[in-house]
């Protein structure tokens, strides 16, 4: 046999190696048994084809078209290449979508051989859900997990990668190595299953049932915000409401409770008023019933016990003035029964004097003397111990021009209050 | 153990598409044919 048939069936022998392991799906080892094919015959169209199209199955579209345009150029005629590339050239977009997830791949591994993972990482979760057979992408994405400690994730990886190509020896290595890694570490058969059989969870009842990436679809998430305004709307009507109402209950409460003390305090002011005029009308009932019997008796008597009674009901109403006239005129010898006498006495000994000399003072200062002089007199009636009215008194007829007088007021005070403050005035105002 | 950054050494850039038709004109597909020839040519020479 000479060297060209020798090599021709070598590289037979290693594209038929190639075509079986590329129909089960062994297509890593598939492709190493082609590129020896062709190794030991160029021409051998069938393998170069086949590897092309290993290629394009794995996402390297690029390789592909360079095996089969070689091909193409090799055997021009009758070559399948041919229609492969028309296929490829016919489908809008098809080479430039490829083209660019294989930008983003060659990014992703500068990212990751620069330590940027989690960039990567991000860059090839895109590749890989547009191009899902891009095996070499699946791979790195199963390294950078298990790199950044998601080692679940990692494992999704690999088996995806070993969907894709079943003999991987990189994924069967990692799986192989995640398995032992976690069983050394963890010593948790339980989390294993977990990451090894994240989709078996509901057939075995000892595993953990993991967190299960769920794809949410509309309506699940209108289902989901629906049943948060309905658990939101059931919160304010159980819990927020009665809470509330409980509130504006006890704050009316108390709002009755002092409106209520409020009125009862009233009423207790409004039955002492009662009490009192009661007291008072009794007062001057008594005094027209004491009036009454003694209508017979003498002029003198009877004046004094009125003046007595016109005195009381002015001291009642609050006309001091009044009341201290009438009170002067009354004599106390003729009244038998002193007690409202001695009321009003005591009144005017301990205020009522001063306060009418006060009024006295009121009028001096705005030039009234005669007014003065007539509060100052009632003053010194209802209270005749009275040096400072009468120092007052003479002050008056001195503005008046009546110097006499006001002499014989300065003398009475000099002579009948020698102590008090006032007499020292007086003497001045003689020129003592 | 798997060594990361040794894994990711063994990882090349995938071929670009810009860059197929250098590929093609660079290729060498020289076959274990090719090399025996050009070896039975230089031994009957000498």
């Amino acid at each position: 046999m000479d060297i060209a048939r020798r090599c021709a069936y070598i590289s037979n022998s290693y594209y038929n190696i190639g075509l079986k392991l590329t129909r089960e799906y062994n297509l890593s080892e598939a492709a190493d048994n082609l590129k020896k094919s062709l190794q030991f015959n160029k021409r051998n169209t069938d393998a170069r084809n086949l590897l092309g199209l290993i290629y394009y199955h794995l996402g390297e579209i690029s390789d592909a078209l360079v095996q089969w345009v070689l091909s193409l150029n090799l055997q021009p005629y009758d070559n399948d290449a041919d229609r492969y590339l028309n296929e490829v050239q016919r489908q809008p977009g098809l080479i430039d979508s490829y083209g660019q997830a294989i930008t983003k791949f060659n990014q992703a591994l500068a990212l990751s051989q620069g330590g940027t993972d989690d960039l990567a990482i991000l860059q090839l979760i895109k590749i890989t859900e547009s191009h899902k057979t891009y095996l070499r992408a699946h791979l790195l994405l199963g390294l950078l997990y298990m790199e950044v400690g998601e080692y679940r994730k990692s494992y999704r990886s690999f088996q995806n990668a070993l969907r894709i190509d079943h003999g991987n020896t990189l994924a069967i290595r990692c799986i192989d190595e995640l398995k032992t890694y976690l069983r050394e570490s963890q010593g948790n058969k339980k989390t294993l299953k977990k990451v090894i059989h994240p989709e078996k969870e509901h057939e075995d009842s000892d595993i953990i049932i993991p967190e299960p990436l769920k794809e949410h679809q509309a309506w699940q998430t209108i289902g989901n915000i629906l049943i948060g305004l309905l658990i939101g709307i059931a919160s304010v009507a159980f819990i927020y409401l009665p809470v509330k109402e409980a509130e504006i209950s006890r704050e009316y409460n108390k709002q009755v409770i002092n409106v209520s003390q409020q009125l009862s305090d009233a009423s207790k002011t409004i039955k002492q008023k009662d009490e009192e005029i009661q007291k008072k009308q009794d007062k001057i009932d008594s005094l027209n019933s004491e009036l009454g019997e003694i209508n017979g008796l003498n002029d003198s008597k009877r004046l004094s016990l009125q003046n007595l009674m016109e005195a009381m009901r002015a001291y009642d109403s609050g006309n001091i003035e009044s009341a201290a006239e009438y009170f002067a005129e009354t004599d106390p010898e003729l009244i038998d029964d002193k007690t409202y006498y001695d009321q009003l006495k005591t009144y005017f000994d301990d205020d009522g004097y001063v306060a009418l000399t006060h009024k006295g003072d009121k009028f001096y200062e705005e030039g009234d003397y005669q007014k003065a002089m007539y509060y100052y007199d009632l003053s010194i009636s209802v209270h005749p111990a009275n040096p400072v009215a009468i120092y007052k008194k003479g002050l008056c007829y001195f503005q008046m021009g009546d110097r006499k007088k006001a002499n014989e007021m300065f003398t009475e005070v000099i002579e009948k209050y020698p102590d008090h403050q006032v007499a020292e005035m007086a003497k001045r105002e003689r020129g003592f | 153990m798997i060594n990361f950054d040794e894994e990711i050494k063994n990882f090349k850039p995938s071929l670009e598409i810009s860059k197929v038709e250098d590929a093609i004109v660079h290729s060498d597909i020289t076959d274990v044919q090719d090399i025996m020839l050009e070896m039975l040519k230089k031994a009957s020479k000498e």
